[in-house]
């Protein structure tokens, strides 16, 4: 909790950079769709990335995660660049009804990220359960994923994630098919999660409102191509509250600088 | 158009490295006799048809498999309109009908050969036999499905159990009941085959049968050749007529 | 409560059979006496003429299925999971789809000759057709997002195998299987007869030249029996494996 209020408010002068991205241009065929994004994600930052549909914030998720190579310029964690998945920045999809084993229950789904790991099968079930805790699940680690609400099946996504005890944790749009409610629950959810390991956060999102909400940094993304239209830091003071939090003037502030960065387009 | 092109050339490489390599093996002396060589089967087929013997197994084959289409469908699509509206006989009819169902149509053929004797009328009748079943199950599925409302109204305008059936029935269940007959489409053509290869004297399947017992292999493989170019030409028709018969309904 | 129409339906064709045949209505030699049916049954099973067809029939049908779904699933595999399968091996596979798989059994008698060999080989090759294809299709219809998941927590392609790509194919997969298992029935009766060296098909065969119609449905009425165990067998097998798909509670 020391470590959380350091990096928010010295700016991150103490820490060190997980990733770094570096000139980043998507161009396919004669469509250019990203144009020149460089930025750099500090250890233990909660980054969201928010801007208009068309803007790339989605391809520019999947070069930071390593599932596509970017036409211009590189994505470096830490020690190198990133070509393929690095087994320490963990996915969480928005289409979790796609992004889960149908087949597997939810403890086996979790199990996948235990065994790509080699982690050895004595060590799984106390693993498993401590996730499953973690994210609220523990009453479903025998349910199948189809018998699970949508809040639910993004949960055991995120579970999933989490067993690959990644250094970063890259999210896309991973509340966006979800009702108003459940998405509150799991803002502060993901918040508590971040809060209690030392993992960094990348989380994309089109909500304006909940970029500001979680995040200690806002990149905004202007579409046309996608570009770096701004990056905002947050002060709001952490633990965030749902009701306090989005009353605070700063919140407000913040807000109106957004919408008039993002209804210029 | 070149993609589609592409697709076929890429399609042919399979076929024809397989072609090649057998020719070569064969040449070599490397393979059995019973296997002929792709020349010699080329040289067969042209033969059939340029004597015309291969259109006239063809068409027998294609004549007894439509003739027992049409019967069996015919028979078919009745008994399941009935089926299909009429709740009691389903419930009465429906098991038997599925017992029948799972007894496969070649155990019949020497039933039907001791009943009807070679020839023809033994093929046609499997042939109805075996499409029967699809198109009532498919028949008495889509008439199952309408709208009970539709009927009520027919009913109350004083409409015939006939004139329903044809008026009302009939063109509501139809999609259902095309993609029966499709299904028994494919099947006429198998079973049809199967009991030329068994027991009728006719047909391509006779042909490949009669060229495999006389020992004759760059005629048997000539019409299996033939065969399954006729068996794709006929799905690739089914198919593609469905699809644009029931455009509508699909769009 | 609710089969009681049916069964009565059934019981009633058989006793108006029975009269019919008592009547000389209809002649023995076609239409024997369900009695008659029955007796033949219980002779041929009791002495042991009945099991050694039965048997052979059961091992040709089981071995030969068994080896084409293993062939279906690895070729399946092979063509559906690689871009190079999917353009050069598919396309091949298509065409041969349609093809009648009986008319193989003339082509397995030229080549192999009259024994269990041919047989099973015959079975093989026709049966291999719904598995294949299905396996094809499952495999090549993996959720792509799980692919990317299998990306993002680095699955060896093993694993990947493993966990995902057979578990997502296993539907279609026994779908297959389930339609491999009847057409494996039919060409080993088919392949039985053409043979001749036993099995129930070579049973029908000999039944129906010696007019000995009592045997010769005793034997349809087996082969409808192996019919429906092997597809209960399966539809058991297919609920169980695909448990997991049954509808949320919730929804």
């Amino acid at each position: 909790m020391q470590q959380k209020t350091l990096f928010d408010t010295a700016h991150g002068v103490l820490s060190h950079t997980v990733l770094d991205v570096r000139n980043v241009g998507v161009t396919y065929g004669s469509r250019e769709v990203m144009h020149d994004v460089t930025f750099s994600v500090t250890q233990g930052d909660f980054i969201t990335i928010v801007g208009p549909s068309g803007c790339g914030k989605t391809t520019l998720l999947r070069a930071m995660a390593g599932l596509t190579t970017p036409t211009t310029g590189s994505v470096r964690f830490k020690d190198g660049a990133i070509g393929e998945p690095h087994a320490e920045v963990a996915v969480v999809f928005q289409d979790y009804n796609r992004a889960l084993l149908p087949w597997r229950t939810v403890s086996g789904n979790i199990a996948l990220a235990l065994e790509a790991r080699r982690i050895p099968r004595a060590e799984h079930a106390g693993r498993i359960a401590a996730l499953l805790a973690r994210v609220g699940l523990a009453s479903y680690a025998d349910h199948f994923p189809k018998a699970l609400s949508g809040g639910l099946q993004q949960r055991v996504q995120i579970a999933r994630a989490l067993a690959q005890e990644p250094e970063v944790l890259l999210m896309d749009e991973p509340f966006g098919a979800l009702d108003a409610m459940t998405r509150q629950r799991l803002q502060d959810e993901i918040l508590a999660i971040w809060g209690s390991t030392p993992t960094t956060v990348v989380f994309i999102t089109h909500d304006l409102e909940e970029a500001i909400y979680l995040g200690n940094r806002i990149i905004v993304l202007e579409a046309n191509p996608g570009r770096i239209g701004a990056d905002i830091r947050v002060d709001l003071p952490r633990p965030r509250n749902q009701l306090a939090t989005r009353e605070d003037e700063r919140f407000l502030a913040i807000r109106h600088r957004l919408f008039g960065l993002l209804s210029s387009e | 158009m070149n993609a589609r092109l592409a697709a076929i050339a890429r399609a042919a490489v399979l076929p024809l490295a397989i072609f090649a390599v057998w020719e070569v093996l064969a040449r070599a002396h490397a393979l059995p006799d019973s296997l002929s060589r792709p020349s010699a089967i080329a040289g067969a087929l042209g033969g059939e048809l340029l004597d015309g013997s291969l259109f006239a197994m063809a068409g027998q084959t294609l004549v007894a498999a439509t003739a027992g289409w049409l019967l069996g469908g015919a028979l078919a699509i009745a008994l399941g309109i009935a089926i299909g509206t009429i709740p009691l006989l389903r419930i009465t009819v429906g098991p038997a009908l599925e017992l029948m169902r799972s007894v496969p149509p070649v155990a019949l053929i020497p039933i039907a050969l001791l009943a009807f004797g070679l020839g023809p009328k033994l093929e046609i009748l499997m042939v109805a036999f075996a499409v029967f079943w699809p198109v009532v199950i498919f028949t008495a599925g889509g008439v199952r499905a309408i709208d009970p409302r539709m009927l009520e109204v027919a009913r109350a305008l004083r409409f015939s159990p006939l004139e329903r059936a044809l008026r009302f029935v009939l063109p509501a269940a139809a999609q259902r009941i095309a993609v029966g007959l499709r299904v028994g489409a494919g099947i006429a053509l198998v079973v049809a085959v199967t009991t030329e290869i068994i027991a009728n004297p006719s047909g391509i399947g006779y042909g490949i049968a009669f060229s495999a017992t006389t020992l004759r292999p760059d005629q048997t493989f000539a019409d299996l050749l033939a065969l399954a170019v006729v068996g794709f030409a006929i799905n690739a028709l089914l198919v593609g007529g469905e699809r644009r018969l029931f455009a509508w309904a699909n769009a | 409560m609710r089969v009681l129409p049916g069964l009565a339906f059934i019981v009633a064709v058989v006793a108006l059979t029975e009269l019919a045949c008592d009547a000389h209505l209809v002649s023995p030699a076609i239409v024997p006496a369900p009695h008659d049916i029955w007796t033949a049954l219980v002779a041929g099973i009791g002495s042991g003429e009945l099991w050694a067809p039965i048997r052979a029939t059961i091992a040709h049908l089981l071995l030969g299925w068994f080896a084409a779904c293993a062939l279906g699933v690895a070729l399946g595999a092979l063509v559906g999971l690689t871009a190079f399968g999917r353009a050069y091996v598919a396309p091949t596979l298509e065409f041969l789809r349609p093809l009648p798989a009986s008319a193989i059994a003339p082509v397995g008698l030229l080549l192999i000759g009259r024994n269990d060999l041919m047989i099973v080989a015959v079975i093989v090759f026709g049966a291999i057709w719904p598995v294949l294809l299905g396996s094809m299709h499952g495999f090549a219809t993996v959720e792509p997002r799980l692919h990317e998941v299998s990306r993002t927590l680095q699955l060896s392609p093993a694993h990947a195998l493993r966990s995902i790509a057979i578990p997502s194919a296993l539907p279609d997969i026994i779908a297959g299987a389930r339609v491999s298992i009847a057409i494996a029935l039919i060409l080993a009766v088919v392949a039985e007869i053409l043979a001749s060296t036993g099995g129930l098909g070579d049973w029908l065969n000999l039944a129906e030249r010696s007019y000995r119609a009592p045997d010769l449905y005793a034997g349809v009425l087996l082969v409808g029996l192996i019919g429906v165990a092997t597809n209960a067998g399966l539809v058991r097998l297919e609920a169980y494996v695909l448990r997991w798909k049954e509808s949320p509670a919730w929804q």
